[in-house]
């Protein structure tokens, strides 16, 4: 695996106001590597899609900043989205247009030469088994060829680094297992790839790192392998279970 | 701003013309029937009742302004409905653009969805009112001008009211306090004129009400026998009514949704 860096995110805190104010994130500091898949975990309010939005650049950081190549992503924050491809938890699709229709614009929106667009939605909606709802609106989707078609339309402009914020919730398991293999074919091209998730077994097949966040802290980060050999562990959801009760234990004593 | 930040704009906005574009003859035949009922009841039933003879007349290019403000209670319900359901504006938000182009575009699609939608309600004026009313004896330079700034005040005043409209269960109370009175009473059945001999303090205080100034304007284009507030004034006050609600609108939204300076 490369190890050249892509993204450095430096100390990041995201506070939002309310009474009281919560602290979704704590100055997190992370290293994504080229061609990685990274995986975020943690349980509810952790601050995985906090971190995952805040990274997409649809929400800003309260303090903190996050280098690609060396500079600031807020210095050109569009030129930042040119590169990347996030793919919200909630399928997010243009009910108004067809799924063929939501590609092109998709294309057009990054400013795609028009030969480029026509070629790659074909290939998308094949590869994403999507042809045969080519000229149907986006809301006669089951909910699994919507997550696939946010998918396909996240990666329309090829990005080099794909966010995913929880692309299998609520799928039937063999629409997830399909998702997965996409994942992988990802990162056989050489994309890198956020994962936020909820499932830990999910973080363990398709995952190079792991990084385990907790009230808005990283906890742990490393290859699943390592953090079942540290643990003792043989799989990683009970390396999160052990973490788990060991947070508890501490905060017993 | 860059080349391609125009170019990520323009096809925004054509994605939303080809939307618009399946629904137009639908808004054609909802404006139509909606002005010529009004219109048939002002022009020959009204008079019935003491009304002056000449009252539809003067109801049709109102009538304009009017389906203007009902268009904007329908975009702020889409936008609002939007945001808590499907959420499509968040994917806007992530395109390479700055952010406050994805508000302001939505403030343009609407400007030109209710200009396009309230085309036939002058052609469909003469029908219902026949002689009564000569479309040569317009202005035409002065109606395009005032139809063409009316139409942007509603876009970017339906984009401030879904900024501070919490949820689609507070759309009615949007329509009955907000824009039901600023319709009501912004000259769309008088001039502002004739409200000030009746009650000069509401009409000084009506001056605040930016439909005043869009029908008033308007009605500058028809030659007309009643006194109306000069066209320059209409013109700036709804520029600056726009700009206002646009800059109001973008600033909230930007609040809202958190999005980045």
């Amino acid at each position: 695996m490369s190890k050249k860096i892509l993204l450095n995110i430096k100390n990041v805190t995201k506070a939002y106001k309310g009474t009281p104010p919560i602290q979704a994130l704590k100055g997190v500091s992370l290293d994504i590597y080229e061609g990685e898949v990274l995986s975020l975990l943690g349980v509810n309010g952790a601050g995985k899609t906090t971190l995952s939005s805040i990274i997409s650049t649809l929400h800003p950081a309260t303090s903190g900043d996050i280098l690609y190549n060396g500079q600031s992503i807020y210095s050109d924050v569009t030129g930042f989205r040119r590169i990347i491809g996030f793919c919200p938890q909630k399928p997010n699709i243009d009910e108004m247009l067809t799924i063929k229709e939501n590609l092109l614009f998709a294309g057009r929106y990054f400013n795609l030469p028009e030969s480029v667009i026509a070629t790659r939605s074909i290939e998308l909606m094949e590869q994403f088994q999507l042809l045969k709802y080519a000229d149907s609106k986006g809301s006669i989707l089951s909910g699994g060829y919507k997550q696939r078609f946010i998918l396909a339309r996240t990666l329309m402009h090829n990005p080099k680094l794909v966010i995913l914020d929880e692309p299998t919730v609520a799928l039937d398991p063999h629409i997830r297992r399909n998702l997965w293999d996409i994942i992988k074919s990802l990162k056989e091209n050489g994309t890198t790839v956020l994962l936020t998730t909820h499932y830990i077994e999910e973080a363990e097949v398709l995952s190079d790192r792991v990084c385990i966040l907790d009230k808005g802290v990283i906890n742990l980060i490393d290859t699943p392998e390592n953090l079942k050999k540290n643990f003792s562990q043989s799989n990683l959801e009970d390396v999160f279970i052990e973490l788990l009760n060991e947070e508890k234990e501490e905060k017993n004593l | 701003m860059n080349y391609n930040h125009i170019l990520t704009f323009a096809n925004l906005l054509m994605r939303d013309a080809r939307v618009f574009k399946r629904h137009i003859i639908g808004r054609f035949i909802d404006a139509c029937i909606w002005s010529s009922i009004i219109l048939f009841v002002s022009q020959y039933i009204m008079p019935e009742f003491g009304v002056s003879s000449n009252f539809g007349t003067f109801v049709m290019i109102g009538n304009i302004a009017a389906w203007g403000m009902l268009e904007v209670g329908t975009n702020v319900s889409l936008l609002i409905s939007d945001l808590t359901g499907i959420q499509s504006t968040s994917y806007y938000l992530t395109l390479p653009i700055p952010q406050s182009w994805i508000f302001i575009r939505i403030g343009l699609s609407d400007a030109f969805k209710t200009f396009v939608s309230t085309l036939p309600i002058v052609p469909m004026g003469k029908i219902i009112l026949g002689d009564n009313v000569s479309l040569c004896s317009l202005v035409y330079g002065k109606l395009i001008l005032s139809y063409i700034l009316a139409h942007l005040f509603f876009g970017f005043f339906g984009l401030f009211l879904a900024s501070i409209t919490p949820a689609l269960d507070y759309i009615t109370t949007i329509k009955l306090r907000i824009i039901f009175p600023l319709w009501f009473l912004g000259c769309y059945q008088f001039t502002w004129h004739m409200l000030y001999k009746a009650y000069p303090s509401i009409a000084y205080l009506n001056l605040c009400n930016p439909i005043v100034y869009i029908m008033e304007g308007m009605r500058n284009a028809v030659p007309s026998e009643h006194a109306l507030i000069p066209y320059s004034i209409c013109i700036i006050m709804t520029l600056l009514f726009t700009i206002l609600f646009g800059y109001l609108g973008v600033r909230q939204f930007k609040k809202r949704l958190d999005c980045l300076l």
